[in-house]
């Protein structure tokens, strides 16, 4: 009896070691997924046309159009397909059937509408979905304030300044960066024969519509570059027959000669507060840099050196300005501080400028990222040209461009993308390109002739 | 001797349900290595052929997922700010093609676009509860500590006379066509499967995840100081591969106001789940899902550093 109960017990404990296993689980309950590695690569959004009355009809489509050709051009965008479009029958009062977009494979989803204003103008509200989230992406307004739905108001015939405004406010909101695509980019247009070249101040929306000369070709202009107000733009002209640097106003047309300097005056540039204009002048056989306000039209004087001094770009804070020098032999970037005091250099003691390209080849036309970390160039090298970035240290150079002749750099006002221009070969004309800071997505940008010297507004107001 | 057996037999088997029954609770903190124990030779590949669908239906019958919602929650009568759409500054001047000398005259004259805000209405009503959507999602299979109990009673009498519909699915009424008709009735309990599997299903049910949302996954290289970007979620899988619930966000605790970047990151991330959706699993991994279906997900180039 007493063996049998044992072994009963033994029996019962057996059963019960082997019942034991689902009690592993809590140990086991969770798992923790580390996820490093992602794909860049453009979002999928949708921008079905916006919905507009009858009369508006053809308008509605203009604005999609052109809200959908501003996201795709910043590549980061991939712009679905309507023929695709599951749900037609969208209204920005109601919510989309999420589903009809994720069968799509859609992200994002613009819904807008146009409608009549009384007073003439059109109203366009759209609202930004997020499909897989399903719900609506808030905006944040000029106020602060966030919003389900943002609606501009504008006179029919700028209606392309409201698309370029709805395509940074939806850009701003899927990236997180400042937009810029309601910008200008303004240019230097050639036209006729090598030896009698005809060159234009010329001004167009970023996208490359609205082309606009703005000076005649009886003098040559070089070098446009935009104010932070984006209506001045100063540029080095051979008006009085010595090359001189201007300003030119947009609004007025108006044009002034900049400063009473004797000698030879360009490579303008503003400083980011648009209250001077740094500039190169070349006198007595000497370039030096120089700062001209331009409330008090007093000059002052920021290089004193027997070497060649020029292309200087102020950071966005003011107090610091990179520019071109040989005074280590070959062109080569400098960073000098904007008060003229010495500075700790990347390289190794102080300076009153410190070098920060020690790389082959020849280093020109520095420009300062509006972003502040990053310096954008020309590098000439075995005969090739490249447009390149790096850090205001000197450290983390990085080729973006090559071809026969690549030159002149601009940034965006968003330190996003870099627009310059390209001589494919020897003889061709010089056209406009974009490159995003990536190196990825180079896009040239058409112009109704050559093109040269581009420089970016500002953000448009 | 003969009186003694009908006793022993009554006392074995009460010493039989009785373990069975209890010794879940005594065990649950058990840590120690797994023993090792008969594992019933499982085809897989059969239970492979018979898996669960992945739910696609939310997609098929979209109608009937989403009401429209009244027009209310949203934009009221837009209306435009009186004080912007007035006073429009002139913009855009662009002067022509006039003689040198003299300055280009402006040619054209366009309004700036103003731009004026939304009413808000939907501004409270936003954060409501979104009305509950009627798609057909799974049953939901809520954990009861129970089940584990009588699953395993159940295993431990004769399967044939035990209706292996899961339990949770009895219990919802709501027949899962999927998983009720098409389950096999030899598909192995998570009691039959060795620990040393269910940690290999565990692996491997990470490893299809991650790969999964690698490419979902649009990384923050190109936000500023991405390294600092890192953000942690957490959702539970069914096991045809669905988000049981949406996913929450579980670091940071919530969207900083202000910081553009991690704002970014954050719907990334959040983006990036959602969308990876419904997940590849592998079937093997199915048999032991209670050990996978809860998920924490680092997402960011620091993640789990």
């Amino acid at each position: 009896m007493v063996i049998r109960l044992l072994a009963a017990i033994f029996v019962g404990m057996l059963v019960m070691a082997t019942g034991s296993m689902p009690g592993l689980a809590p140990a086991l309950a969770q798992i923790t997924v580390n996820v490093t590695d992602g794909t860049a690569k453009p979002l999928p959004i949708a921008i079905p046309a916006f919905d507009a009355p009858p009369e508006l009809r053809e308008l509605a489509d203009q604005i999609t159009d052109v809200v959908k050709s501003d996201l795709a051009s910043t590549g980061l965008f991939g712009i679905r397909d309507q023929a695709a479009f599951i749900q037609t029958d969208l209204d920005i009062m109601v919510e989309p059937r999420f589903a009809d977009w994720k069968i799509i494979q859609t992200d994002a989803l613009v819904v807008g509408t146009l409608e009549q204003m009384d007073d003439g103008q059109i109203g366009v509200s759209f609202r930004l979905w997020d499909v897989y989230g399903e719900q609506v992406m808030r905006f944040e307004d000029s106020r602060g304030q966030s919003q389900t739905g943002l609606r501009f108001v504008t006179p029919p015939n700028s209606w392309r300044r409201i698309s370029h405004k709805i395509a940074d406010t939806i850009y701003t909101r899927l990236t997180g960066e400042a937009g810029y695509l309601d910008t200008r980019i303004v240019y230097i247009a050639e036209s006729g024969p090598k030896t009698a070249r005809i060159k234009k101040l010329a001004i167009m929306d970023a996208d490359g519509t609205n082309h606009k000369e703005l000076t005649s070709g009886l003098h040559t202009h070089l070098t446009p570059r935009f104010s932070v107000n984006d209506q001045i733009i100063t540029y080095m002209s051979y008006e009085d027959g010595s090359p001189r640097v201007y300003l030119f106003n947009i609004e007025t047309g108006r044009q002034e000669v900049l400063g009473n300097f004797e000698g030879m005056t360009f490579a303008p540039r503003f400083s980011p507060d648009g209250e001077a204009v740094l500039l190169s002048l070349a006198e007595r056989g000497n370039t030096d840099l120089y700062s001209l306000d331009l409330m008090t039209k007093a000059s002052r004087r920021l290089t004193d050196h027997p070497a060649t001094d020029v292309s200087p770009s102020m950071s966005p804070d003011g107090r610091q300005i990179v520019f071109t020098s040989d005074r280590g032999g070959s062109p080569q970037l400098y960073v000098m501080n904007t008060d003229g005091s010495p500075l700790a250099c990347p390289s190794g003691g102080r300076d009153t400028a410190c070098r920060i390209t020690f790389g082959e080849g020849i280093y020109s036309t520095p420009v300062w990222s509006p972003r502040a970390d990053l310096i954008a160039f020309t590098k000439q090298l075995r005969g090739k040209f490249y447009i390149g970035v790096i850090r205001t240290d000197g450290q983390g150079e990085r080729l973006l461009t090559e071809s026969y002749l690549d030159e002149g750099p601009t940034w965006s006002p968003n330190g996003r993308v870099i627009a310059f221009f390209r001589e494919s070969r020897p003889g061709a004309g010089p056209q406009l390109y974009s490159i995003d800071l990536t190196g990825r997505n180079l896009r040239r940008l058409n112009t109704p002739t050559d093109a040269s010297d581009p420089a970016w507004s500002p953000l448009l107001d | 001797m003969v009186r003694g057996l009908p006793a022993s037999i009554l006392f074995h088997a009460s010493v039989i349900v009785g373990g069975s029954i209890a010794w879940p609770y005594i065990s649950t903190p058990l840590e120690t290595p797994y023993v090792a124990v008969p594992i019933e030779i499982v085809e897989l590949g059969d239970i492979a052929s018979q898996r669960p669908q992945i739910a696609r239906e939310p997609d098929a019958e979209p109608e009937e997922e989403t009401p429209a919602v009244p027009e209310e929650e949203f934009f009221e009568e837009p209306e435009t700010d009186p004080g912007e759409d007035e006073d429009v500054p002139p913009e855009e001047m662009l002067a022509s093609e006039e003689a040198p000398p003299p300055p280009p005259e402006p040619e054209e004259t366009v309004a700036l676009p103003e731009e004026t805000e939304e009413p808000e209405p939907a501004e409270e009503k936003e954060d409501e509860p979104e009305p509950e959507p009627e798609e057909p999602e799974p049953p939901r299979i809520e954990p009861d500590p129970l089940d584990d109990i009588l699953d395993f009673a159940e295993d431990t009498f004769d399967q044939d006379l035990i209706d292996k519909t899961p339990r949770e699915e009895r219990r919802t009424a709501q027949p899962r066509p999927d998983l009720t008709d098409e389950q096999p009735n030899e598909a192995p309990s998570e009691a039959q499967v060795g620990a040393g599997d269910r940690l290999r299903n565990q692996q491997s049910v990470i490893n299809i995840v991650r790969a999964q949302m690698e490419v979902c996954w649009d990384d923050v290289d190109d936000l500023p100081r991405p390294e600092r970007l890192n953000v942690s979620v957490t959702f539970t899988l069914d096991r045809d591969g669905t988000l049981r619930d949406d996913v929450k966000l579980i670091s940071p605790a919530r969207v900083p106001i202000g910081d553009r970047p991690m704002q970014q990151a954050i719907e990334r991330a959040l983006r990036a789940v959602r969308k990876c959706a419904p997940y590849r699993l592998p079937e093997d991994a199915l048999v032991s899902y209670d050990d996978w279906k809860d998920v924490t997900m680092n997402i960011g180039p620091g993640a789990g550093r």
